[in-house]
C-alpha cells in the first residue's frame, strides 16, 4: 500500500507492507537514526520520532498510521550537517557517549522546548522518561536541556561544564568537544548495522530450549529446503576447533573449551544451529523447520550445586595443557563424548569436578592474625546475575572484499577477534580486515567474540555478506553477564579498629564456558585487598561451571562483587566495635609509602607485581565526603516511616594490565601540515578518540582539529590490546603520547635540517611551527618540502607502549539513602562520588563516565537481577521484566567531584576512571541501609522485599545470611 | 503480526469490516497491538482514528472520556499531575512519584468539574512512566486491553466508570473486564457530590508496571464512611474473603473481574503467571462502609486477610499482599482526609489519623516538611 505524510517538512510517498512498522519504513529507506533496543516492545525509546510535535516509538507505529501526520527525525534538526541548540548543548555539556541513543534524546529535548521554553527538572525527567540510556547516568542531560533553554533568550550564552585541570597545558584537562560526537549527535551512520547492504543474508540461531542435554539427532533437510536458505551450521559441520571467546592477550589465563557448535548443549540459549538465508522470513521458516532430538541432563544451576561431589559434569572432556602440567589430583582423561578443553597454561582448573579455575594466596599469617584479634566477624555476600545490557545488543557485518574477509564490528577488542577469527576458520590473520564501527556500548559485554565467528565462518565458505544481531531476548540469555558470586569474608581486629587479618573466599559461577573464570574472580580480591594493607591476608577463590547465562566481563570486572563484600564487612566490623564507619576506614586505608605485598600473588594466572604507592588521594576523598555530607550528624525525615541513613566505601581499580598489556599508534604529518593519527585503541564512546587526539595535538603544539584520527581498525591502524581492564587512556593513549613525541623529533629534525639549523637549536611552537635561533618553518611546509623530489619522505612516527606501572584509580562513595520501613524502598537522596583518575583529561567525559558507571551500579545494587526458572530459563529477558535504571532512577543529588593526582607514566599524568566507579554503590548503600534501619542486606541487589527480610518484618526467601555464629568477641 | 491494515470512514464500516474479516481487531494507538505478544499472531488490523470521540467533557453530573483520548491528554486533564509542581511540590528530583502519590481531590472551594475523578484518572495514567507509550496509547485501549497491570482500570473502577460502548449499550467496568472485547466509543463516569479519591502504587522502579496499584473513592458522612470503592490491581480478593458474606453482590462481581483475564494471548510477553486483572475488592470495601475509618495499622491488619496474591518476578505473593494493605490503607486515608477537607469547608470534621497525610509522597521523605539535622 502507498502511505503519504510529511517527513522532515518535506511531503512523502512510499509504498509500504501493511503491517509494516513506520520504524521498518524509515530505516529501510534510509533513514536511520531510529535505533532499537527492544525489539519493539516500547521500553526502549531509540525509536523515537517527533509525529504531530509529540515524541513515540517508531516501532509500536504502523507506517499506515503515519499516513495524513507530520513525523520529524534527527535529521531535521541538523541541516546540512549543522547542530540545532539541543544538540549544541549535548555536545557542549559532554552528554554524548556511544551516542546510541542520542538522536532520541535530541527529538525529547526539541519536543520539550517546543511545549515549554524554560522547562524544570520535572518535565526534563517526563520528556526523557521514554528513553533508556545506560551510558550516561542521565545527568548530563539536564544540564544540556537548561542550556539549550537558556539559549533560546540568550544565543552566545556559554557556561563551564565541568572544572579544567593543568593550567599550564592547552588541550589536557580542558573541556573540548569529543571528537566522534557531532556525528553521532546527528545520527549519522556510524554502527554496524549502518553498514548493512540490501543484499546481505540474514543469520539467525537455534538455541538451546535445554539448560543442559546432548543432541541426540538433528535433521536440518527440512530447513535446508525452505527457498531462500543459503547454509546450515550444526556441530555436524561446523569448524573442528575448539577456543575461548574471551578476547584477552594471549596466551588466555582461560580455557578453551568451546566449539562454534557441540553435541552438548550447556544452557538455555546455547547454540544448536544456525540459518542463513536470504531474508528474515526464510530464516525463520528454517529454523522452525530443525529438527532436535534432545536427551535432558540433571542442570546444574548454582555454585554450590556445581561443587557438590555428585553434581552432574558439564564438561567431561579430554583435558590439555599446552604449556605446565595440570593441578596436582585434577581429571583430564576424556569420556569421549565431549569436546576437549585446552588451558594454554594451569589455572589452577579441575573440569571434571565442574572446577574452571581456582587460585589461592597470602601473605603474613592469618591465624596468627586471628589469634591477635580482639574481635572477628565472618559474613558472606551474594552477588547475583546482573546483565550488561548495552543498548546496542552484539551485532555483526560480515562480507568479502577481494580475496579478504572483512568484518564490521561492535567489539572492544580488534585485534584479539581477528586472531580468534583466524584460528577457528583456519586461515591467516592477513586475511582478515576487522573494522571497529561505533559501539552502541560496550561495557566488557563485547570483550568477548560472541557471534562475529559465525558469521565469519559463513561468509568466508559461502562468499556470501552475512548479518546477524542478537535480540534483546538472545543478548540476555546467550551473550555475557556478570559472574554471580559468593564471597565469604573473615576480618579481625583489634578493639581501636585496627585489622590484624583478612581472609577472602570468592566462589564464581562463569556459566557454561571458562571465559574469564579466573581473572574476573580474582581481581574481587586484587582490586579491594590492596585498600587495605594489613599484615595476615589469605584469599582463596574458586569458579565453578553451570549451566546458567553465560558471564564474562563487565565494567568492574569482579571488583565490583569483591568491594561489596569486603567494604561491607568492614563496616560490619565498625559496627560491632562501635567505631565510626569512617574511622575504621581511616584506620586501616592504603596511604603513600605503602608496600603491597599482595600484588605479587594475584596477576592474571601469571606473577603479579608488588607495588609500593606513590600516590594516593583517598584521604582528600573521604575528608570531601566527611565534609560535604556533614559526617557524623543525623537526619531525620520528618516522616516516621522513612528513615535516613548514610554510608561510604572506599574503591579503586587499575588501569591496564601491566607486564601484559600493550598498545600501539601511528601519526603522520600531511601536507597542509595537519596530522593523521592511527589509533590501535578501541573507543566504544568512553571518549577515548579525544584523548589520543588531546595527548597527540598537546605534544605537537597544534589545535585539535589538526589531527584526524581513525581507531581499532586492524588493517589501518597498529596492534592495540583493546578497550578492557580500565586500559584506554594509560595504555592507548600513552601510545598515541609516544607517537606523538617521536613526530615532534622528526619535525625538528627535518625542520632545521630546512632552516639551516641545528635539531639541538629548534624547538615546536603553537600554531605548528618550528622555530630555531634565526629562522622558523610551518609544519605545511616542512610537509610540502619533505614530500616534494627531494625530500625526505613523508614524515611518520610509531608509538608503543608497555610498562610494569600500576596505576591504580582510587575513590570515596558517599551515599544518604531513605528507607521505608513500612515497604523496605530504598530511595537515594545523595550520591557523592570523589574520583582520582590522575589527570582528568576529558574532564566532562570523564565526569559522565563517572555518573554512568554510578547509575548503573545503583540498578545492580536495588532492583536488576536476571531471574532463573528451576530449569535454567530466564524469566526476565527484556527491558520490561529486567528493568535497568530509567531517567527516574537517578539518584536525587547526584555529585561527581574529580581529585585530581598526576600518575608518574599515565599520559599527562592520566589514570583510568570508567570501571571504578561501578564500585562503591552496593557496599555504601548497604551500609547507608544499615544506618537508617539496622539490619544488613547481604544480597544483592536490595529489593524492598529482601530489605523488609532483613529487618525481620517480612519473612520468606531466605535471601539473607543470618549473622554467623563463629563471630568472636 | 499485522498482515492487513484498513483505515474506514466512519465507525459504522469498521464495524462491519471487522465483524466482517478474520482477526480483525480494532487499532488505535497499537502500542499494545505492536508489542512482541502478538507478534506471531496474524492480525488484520482496522483503524479507528478519528473515528471515535477524543474530547474529556464534564458536565454537573457526567464525566465523559472519549475513547481515543491518549493517556498523555488524560495526564493533563488532571491538572498536568506529572509535571504540575504546584501540586506535587518537591518531590524527587525530577520524578513522577510525587504524582503518583498526590492525592486526587481539590482540597477548598472552586474544583472545577469533575476535579477529583480528572485527577485521580491522571495520577493512574502517569503511572504509565513512559512519556513516549502515554503519547500514543488511548484510553479505550488500556481498557480493552485488559493487561494485568493496566494503569487506569483500578481507578475507573473505584469512579464506578461505565463504558459506552459502540451501537450505544452500557455496561460497568466490572462487566465489561469479565467479557472485554467490544468497541468502547467513551468512558462515562457519573460524578458524586463530596466524592474524594486517592490512587498508589507500587512498582520495583518508577518506570516499570505496577507489581500493586489501588486506587478508592469515597465520600464521608460526618466521620462515617458512608459509601468507598477499591479498584486494584496485582491483588485480588481472597477466596474466604467473597465467603464471608460481605459485601456479597460486589464480591461476586470482584471475583469474576478478578478471574475474567481477557481474550487469549493478551498478556505479558514473559510472565507465564496468571496474575488477576484489576477487580474491585468488594470485602474490603464492606469492612469500611458505614464505619468510622481506623487508624492506618489498624486497617492494614483487618484488610490484609482478604487479599490473595500470585508471586512473580516482581514480587512474592507476601510481599504484594503487604504492599497491596499498606496501600490500601494509605489511599483509603489519603482520600479521606480530602473529603473530611471539603467537607471541613462546610464545617465537618477532620478524621484524627496522625498518619493520614503519611501517604501524601511515597517517594520523598522531605515532601511532609523540612529534614531535620541533629549531632550524633
Amino acid at each position: 500500500m502507498n502511505v503519504s505524510f510529511t517527513l522532515n517538512g518535506r511531503p512523502v510517498t512510499w509504498e509500504c507492507a501493511e503491517g509494516e512498522t513506520l520504524h521498518s519504513l524509515l530505516r529501510r529507506l534510509g533513514h536511520l537514526p531510529m535505533r532499537n533496543a527492544c525489539d519493539g516492545e516500547g521500553t526502549c525509546g531509540l525509536c523515537s520520532v517527533i509525529f504531530d510535535r509529540k515524541t513515540v516509538n517508531s516501532c509500536m507505529i504502523l507506517a499506515a498510521q503515519a499516513d495524513g501526520h507530520e513525523i520529524s527525525t534527527v535529521a531535521h534538526f541538523s541541516k546540512e550537517r549543522s547542530l540545532s541548540i539541543v544538540q549544541r548543548a549535548l555536545l557542549d555539556v559532554g552528554a554524548v557517549q556511544c551516542g546510541y541513543c542520542t538522536p532520541s534524546v535530541v527529538l525529547a529535548l526539541h519536543a520539550l522546548l517546543d511545549r515549554s521554553s524554560e522547562p524544570g527538572d520535572r518535565e526534563i525527567t517526563d520528556a526523557l522518561s521514554g528513553i533508556l540510556c545506560r551510558c550516561t547516568g542521565y545527568k548530563q542531560f539536564y544540564a544540556a536541556a537548561h542550556l539549550a533553554a537558556r539559549r533560546l533568550k540568550e544565543p552566545s550564552y556559554t557556561e563551564a561544564a565541568a572544572p579544567e585541570f593543568r593550567k599550564e597545558l592547552r588541550h589536557v584537562g580542558k573541556v573540548r568537544e569529543k571528537v566522534d560526537a557531532r556525528s553521532l549527535v546527528r545520527g549519522e551512520r556510524a554502527y554496524v548495522e549502518d553498514r548493512v547492504e540490501p543484499d546481505a543474508c540474514i543469520l539467525m540461531m537455534l538455541g538451546s530450549p535445554h539448560a543442559h542435554a546432548i543432541v541426540k539427532r538433528i535433521d536440518v533437510s527440512k530447513a535446508r529446503a525452505v527457498p531462500g536458505v543459503v547454509e546450515i551450521l550444526t556441530y555436524e559441520n561446523c569448524p573442528d576447533a575448539v577456543y575461548c571467546s574471551a578476547g584477552q592477550g594471549f596466551p588466555e589465563p582461560s580455557p578453551y573449551d568451546r566449539r562454534m557448535f557441540s553435541r552438548r548443549v550447556r544452557h538455555v540459549g546455547d547454540r544448536v544451529a544456525a540459518v542463513m538465508a536470504e531474508n528474515r522470513e526464510a530464516a525463520k521458516a528454517a529454523l522452525a523447520a530443525i529438527e532436535v532430538d534432545y536427551e535432558p541432563l540433571p542442570p546444574v544451576l548454582s555454585v554450590d550445586e556445581a561443587a557438590a561431589p555428585s553434581a552432574p559434569i558439564i564438561h567431561s572432556g579430554e583435558v590439555r595443557y599446552v604449556t605446565g602440567t595440570p593441578p596436582a589430583g585434577s581429571s583430564t582423561a576424556g569420556d569421549g563424548q565431549d569436546d576437549p578443553i585446552i588451558y594454554q597454561f594451569p589455572i589452577g582448573a579441575d573440569p571434571h569436578r565442574n572446577l574452571a579455575a581456582s587460585a589461592a594466596g597470602a601473605v603474613g599469617d592469618v591465624e596468627r592474625g586471628f589469634a591477635e584479634a580482639d574481635v572477628t566477624i565472618e559474613r558472606e555476600y551474594t552477588a547475583t546475575q546482573v546483565h550488561t545490557t548495552p543498548m546496542e545488543p552484539h551485532v555483526v557485518y560480515t562480507r568479502i572484499e577481494g580475496e579478504r574477509l572483512v568484518i564490521h564490528a561492535s567489539t572492544q577488542v580488534s585485534w584479539h577477534l581477528r586472531r580468534i577469527v583466524a584460528r577457528v576458520l583456519g586461515i591467516p590473520e592477513n586475511k582478515i580486515h576487522v573494522i571497529k564501527e561505533r559501539v552502541g556500548g560496550g561495557f566488557g559485554a563485547k570483550q568477548d567474540i560472541v557471534l562475529e565467528e559465525v558469521a565469519a565462518y559463513l561468509t568466508w565458505k559461502t562468499g556470501r555478506s552475512v548479518y546477524y544481531r542478537l535480540s534483546r531476548t538472545e543478548e540476555f540469555v546467550a551473550s555475557r553477564t556478570r559472574h554471580p558470586m559468593k564471597i565469604a569474608v573473615k576480618l579481625g581486629a583489634k578493639r581501636d579498629g585496627r585489622l590484624t587479618a583478612i581472609e577472602m573466599r570468592v566462589r564464581a559461577n562463569t556459566g557454561p564456558y571458562g571465559q574469564h573464570a579466573l581473572t574476573v574472580p580474582m581481581n574481587a580480591c586484587s582490586k579491594t585487598l590492596p585498600l587495605l594493607p594489613c599484615p595476615n591476608v589469605h584469599y582463596d577463590i574458586k569458579t565453578y561451571y553451570t549451566n546458567t547465562p553465560v558471564a564474562g566481563a563487565y565494567q568492574g570486572y569482579g571488583a565490583t562483587q569483591g568491594s561489596f563484600a569486603l567494604m561491607t564487612a568492614l563496616a560490619e566490623l565498625a559496627k560491632k566495635l562501635e567505631l565510626d564507619p569512617l574511622a575504621m576506614i581511616e584506620k586501616n586505608r592504603v596511604r603513600v609509602g605503602d608496600r603491597l605485598d599482595i600484588l605479587s600473588s594475584l596477576g592474571e594466572g601469571r606473577p603479579g607485581q608488588a607495588l609500593t604507592i606513590e600516590q594516593c588521594s583517598l584521604g582528600e576523598a573521604i575528608e570531601a565526603g566527611r565534609r560535604d555530607l556533614r559526617w557524623g550528624t543525623r537526619v531525620e525525615s520528618g516522616d516516621p516511616d522513612w528513615k535516613i541513613g548514610r554510608g561510604a566505601a572506599i574503591i579503586q581499580q587499575g588501569s591496564g594490565l601491566p607486564g601484559i598489556d600493550l598498545a600501539n599508534a601511528e601519526i603522520k604529518l600531511l601536507t597542509d601540515g595537519t596530522f593523521f593519527l592511527m589509533s590501535g585503541g578501541a573507543d566504544i564512546g568512553t571518549g577515548l578518540d579525544t584523548v589520543t587526539v588531546k595527548v597527540a595535538a598537546e605534544v605537537l603544539c597544534v589545535d585539535m582539529q589538526a589531527v584526524a584520527v581513525i581507531s581499532g581498525d586492524t588493517e589501518t591502524t597498529p596492534f592495540d590490546k583493546g578497550a578492557y581492564a580500565s586500559s584506554g587512556t594509560f595504555y592507548s593513549g600513552n601510545a598515541a603520547l609516544i607517537a606523538a613525541r617521536n613526530l615532534k623529533m622528526r619535525l625538528i629534525e627535518v625542520g632545521a635540517a630546512l632552516l639551516a639549523e641545528r635539531p639541538s637549536d629548534c624547538e615546536i611552537f603553537y600554531p605548528g611551527v618550528v622555530r630555531g635561533k634565526k629562522g622558523s618553518i610551518s609544519y605545511a611546509d616542512i610537509a610540502l618540502r619533505s614530500t616534494s623530489g627531494d625530500g625526505s619522505g613523508e614524515l611518520q612516527a610509531v608509538g608503543t607502549f608497555t610498562t610494569l606501572h600500576s596505576a591504580i584509580p582510587y575513590g570515596a562513595h558517599f551515599v544518604e539513602a531513605a528507607v521505608n520501613v513500612r515497604s523496605g524502598e530504598v530511595k537515594l537522596r545523595k550520591y557523592y562520588a570523589y574520583q582520582d583518575s590522575g589527570t582528568p583529561i576529558n574532564p566532562d567525559l570523564a565526569l559522565g563516565q563517572i555518573y554512568g558507571a554510578v547509575v548503573k551500579s545503583v540498578g545492580h545494587s536495588l532492583y536488576e537481577e536476571m531471574v532463573l526458572d528451576e530449569k535454567g530459563r530466564c524469566r526476565n529477558p527484556n527491558f520490561q521484566d529486567y528493568r535497568v535504571p530509567s531517567v527516574f532512577e537517578v539518584p536525587q543529588d547526584l555529585r561527581a567531584t574529580l581529585i585530581p593526582t598526576i600518575d608518574p607514566v599515565g599520559p599527562f599524568g592520566g589514570k583510568s576512571i570508567s570501571e571504578v566507579s561501578m564500585n562503591g554503590a552496593a557496599p555504601a548503600i548497604a551500609a547507608a541501609i544499615h544506618d537508617a534501619v539496622g539490619a544488613w542486606v547481604r544480597v544483592w541487589p536490595f529489593t524492598a522485599e529482601r530489605v523488609l527480610e532483613a529487618m525481620g518484618v517480612l519473612a520468606a526467601a531466605g535471601s539473607t545470611t543470618k549473622e554467623d555464629k563463629r563471630d568472636t568477641e | 503480526m499485522i498482515t492487513r491494515f484498513v483505515h474506514p470512514t466512519s465507525e459504522e464500516e469498521a464495524l462491519r469490516i471487522q465483524k466482517e474479516t478474520p482477526n480483525a481487531v480494532f487499532i488505535a494507538g497499537g502500542t499494545h497491538l505492536l508489542s512482541p505478544a502478538f507478534r506471531d499472531r496474524p492480525m488484520a488490523a482496522v483503524s479507528i482514528e478519528g473515528l471515535l470521540p477524543r474530547e474529556i467533557r464534564a458536565s454537573a453530573e457526567l464525566l465523559s472520556i472519549g475513547a481515543l483520548a491518549t493517556l498523555q491528554e488524560l495526564v493533563e486533564s488532571g491538572g498536568g499531575a506529572a509535571l504540575d509542581g504546584a501540586r506535587v511540590s518537591a518531590g524527587a528530583a525530577g520524578s513522577t512519584a510525587a504524582a503518583r502519590g498526590s492525592t486526587a481531590g481539590a482540597a477548598g472551594a472552586a474544583a472545577p468539574a469533575a476535579g477529583v475523578e480528572l485527577a485521580l484518572l491522571g495520577d493512574a495514567a502517569a503511572s504509565m512512566g513512559n512519556r513516549n507509550v502515554r503519547n500514543r496509547a488511548t484510553v479505550g485501549g488500556n481498557v480493552a486491553a485488559n493487561k494485568p497491570s493496566a494503569c487506569l482500570a483500578p481507578a475507573l473502577l473505584a469512579l464506578d466508570a461505565r463504558l459506552l460502548l459502540a451501537g450505544g449499550a452500557r455496561r460497568t467496568m466490572a462487566d465489561y473486564l469479565a467479557a472485554p472485547g467490544a468497541l468502547i466509543e467513551a468512558v462515562e463516569i457519573p460524578l458524586v457530590r463530596g466524592r474524594a479519591a486517592a490512587y498508589r502504587r507500587w512498582a520495583r522502579t518508577e518506570g516499570d508496571i505496577s507489581a500493586v496499584a489501588v486506587a478508592v473513592a469515597l465520600r464521608l458522612s460526618g466521620s462515617v464512611v458512608a459509601e468507598v470503592r477499591v479498584g486494584a490491581t496485582g491483588v485480588r480478593a481472597a477466596a474466604a474473603a467473597g465467603s464471608a458474606g460481605m459485601g456479597s453482590t460486589h464480591a461476586r462481581a470482584a471475583t469474576a473481574a478478578a478471574a475474567g483475564r481477557g481474550p487469549a494471548g493478551v498478556g505479558t510477553a514473559a510472565s507465564s503467571e496468571a496474575l488477576p486483572g484489576a477487580g474491585r475488592l468488594a470485602a474490603v470495601e464492606a469492612l469500611f462502609e458505614g464505619s468510622a475509618l481506623l487508624r492506618r495499622a489498624e486497617i492494614e491488619r483487618a484488610v490484609l486477610p482478604l487479599l490473595d496474591a500470585t508471586s512473580d518476578i516482581r514480587a512474592s505473593a507476601a510481599y504484594r499482599r503487604l504492599r497491596a494493605a499498606q496501600l490500601i490503607a494509605d489511599a483509603l486515608l489519603a482520600a479521606a482526609a480530602k473529603a473530611a477537607g471539603l467537607a471541613g469547608a462546610a464545617g465537618g470534621a477532620r478524621p484524627g489519623d496522625p498518619h493520614a497525610g503519611s501517604a501524601r509522597n511515597p517517594g520523598n521523605p522531605d515532601e511532609r516538611g523540612r529534614t531535620k539535622e541533629s549531632t550524633r
